[in-house]
């Protein structure tokens, strides 16, 4: 089993709704947000257009991240998942220099997300687990995908742009939409072969 | 130990003791003061660890390569003088390396964490090997036998060939993985760490003229490979419509060319080569920010979907990594005088 997603660009209207989810679902530090939403243009004036591509860890299948992680702090799981483990974290950011994709946060210092207030319970709760000084990134709501849910992100999309499910399996979803509709990921010709797809908007 | 060696070891002194506390800060509190953010994840602290540990694994290299060359004849005290500073280069690049690290207090997971393919591990176990082997030399254990002084050689230049090409593998995957860079950067990390060390070592035995002999061409010789390497880059950038930003070190590395086939061609006064060296040694400083920090390292946008509305932020070195480079530095100038001072005084 390979958990992986699709995004349909052509459904994606940059609300950053799942960037929204994702901060809720991880509590991610002031920021810091492991689910972005990239804006570029298209066209030349007049016809231009703006779009938006989100931009999530595209848990690679060959992570350069892992290659390069000294002490085995990033992991990739037998369902696919990219982590890290803090604990075993020495935040030496070989890993950051390696990534493409953007996906990895250093956490510099965990502040408040108000200024002048102290961590709020919600955040004392749900940050216990992040260590300054450490690499963190987006684990793919592995937690909520193993209790037989959606990651945070495609369950929250209002535009019903995202798709979830096992790219093994020949006969999910997921696969059916990728071949029929010619979803590709992003940049394929690094060989890290994500585990993101994107239907070209 | 001169009035003006006295002057320059206290000056070194205080400034080791002002720069040691910002790494002490980096090592207890973190890098939460720091110009590194997600966009700039390596900065000043990894320029200084990559130019500071060039030198010293240059130098040991050369070094070893004249233990070689020259037998029984090499200058035996001015080499263990070489292996201190070399030994000062490589623990001033730990230095910095560990302040720069987000869990210092980790690092030793870099030896048990069971990667020995990763180049971080390669980088570390070549560095603490060629620490023991330039504090072996800087003792002198071993230097009245051949045959050990051989061997000494031999590992050292294994061991210091090893740890230039993990530098190389650093930033290989970063290369791997879309950034931009010269295709040349694995060959000139390890001419310029051989470039750099060699400009250390002239300078060292310019009162020596039979080491002279032989290390004045090899600084000309690879004064040449490193121009021609960088200019290469930059020809090769222009072919695939990308530029390669190495304009100061092409710059500096022609100067200190011009200069030693002047010096060569006339036999003009020694200070000319003696310029060209320091040059040499400040555009291998110059290459590591221009190989690692700036521009040609940000992501390729020629993809299948462009982004090019970030802006591209810029880094800013803090004021508390500016103070563990000099403390980098000003340690390379105190560790030999401390050791020429034991050696006068005890010995």
């Amino acid at each position: 089993m390979r958990f992986g997603m699709l995004i349909n660009l052509k459904k994606c209207i940059g609300c950053n709704a799942c960037t929204v989810a994702c901060k809720s679902q991880n509590a991610t530090p002031a920021g810091i947000n492991f689910n972005k939403v990239k804006k570029y243009e298209v066209g030349t004036y007049p016809s231009v257009k703006l779009k938006h591509m989100p931009m999530p860890c595209m848990h690679c299948a060959n992570p350069t991240c892992m290659a390069v992680c000294p002490t085995g702090a990033t992991q990739r799981s037998e369902d696919g998942f990219v982590t890290v483990d803090a604990n075993k974290c020495i935040g030496c950011r070989a890993c950051m220099t390696g990534c493409p994709y953007d996906a990895r946060h250093f956490l510099f210092d965990i502040k408040p997300y108000y200024e002048g207030q102290d961590f709020t319970p919600f955040e004392q709760l749900k940050q216990k687990d992040y260590q300054k000084g450490t690499v963190i990134k987006c684990n793919g709501c592995m937690d909520r995908v193993r209790a037989g849910l959606e990651p945070a992100c495609v369950h929250t999309c209002i535009a019903g742009a995202r798709f979830f499910g096992d790219l093994d399996d020949p006969n999910s979803e997921i696969n059916h939409m990728i071949n029929s509709q010619g979803a590709t990921p992003f940049h394929p010709e690094l060989g890290t072969q994500p585990s993101v797809y994107y239907i070209q908007g | 130990m001169t009035p003006l060696s006295w002057g320059i070891f206290i000056v070194a002194a205080v400034v080791f003791i002002i720069g040691g506390l910002t790494i002490l800060y980096h090592l207890v509190f973190g890098l939460d003061k720091t110009g590194l953010t997600d966009k700039y994840p390596w900065g000043l602290n990894i320029q200084g660890f990559y130019a500071l540990s060039s030198f010293g694994t240059g130098l040991l290299a050369m070094m070893s390569a004249l233990v070689i060359f020259m037998g029984a004849a090499f200058p035996v005290e001015i080499f263990r003088l070489g292996a201190s500073i070399a030994l000062a280069l490589l623990l001033a690049g730990i230095f910095l390396m560990g302040a720069d690290l987000g869990k210092p207090t980790r690092a030793m997971k870099i030896a048990t964490g069971g990667r020995p393919n990763s180049p971080l591990f390669i980088d570390f176990v070549t560095l603490i090997v060629l620490v023991i082997l330039s504090l072996i030399l800087t003792c002198g254990l071993g230097t009245g036998s051949a045959m050990g002084m051989k061997a000494w050689a031999y590992i050292t230049l294994l061991i210091a060939v090893l740890c230039m090409s993990a530098h190389t593998m650093l930033i290989a995957p970063r290369l791997a993985a879309g950034f931009k860079g010269s295709p040349f950067f694995a060959m000139e990390t390890v001419i310029l760490a051989l470039w750099g060390g060699t400009a250390i070592l002239a300078v060292m035995t310019k009162n020596d003229a039979a080491s002279n002999e032989i290390v004045l061409p090899i600084l000309t010789v690879l004064s040449a490979i490193a121009l021609i390497l960088a200019l290469s880059a930059k020809i090769a950038g222009s072919l695939a419509d990308k530029k390669v930003h190495n304009g100061a070190f092409v710059g500096l590395a022609l100067i200190a060319l011009i200069l030693m086939i002047v010096w060569d061609l006339t036999a003009a006064s020694p200070i000319i080569w003696i310029v060209a060296a320091v040059l040499a040694v400040i555009a291998v400083f110059v290459e590591k920010c221009e190989s690692l920090l700036i521009q040609q390292m940000h992501f390729m946008t020629d993809g299948p979907h462009q982004y090019d509305l970030e802006t591209k932020p810029s880094y800013k070195p803090h004021a508390t990594e500016i103070g563990n480079l000099l403390c980098g530095i000003a340690f390379v100038v105190v560790l030999p005088y401390v050791v020429i001072i034991i050696r006068t005084f005890l010995f």
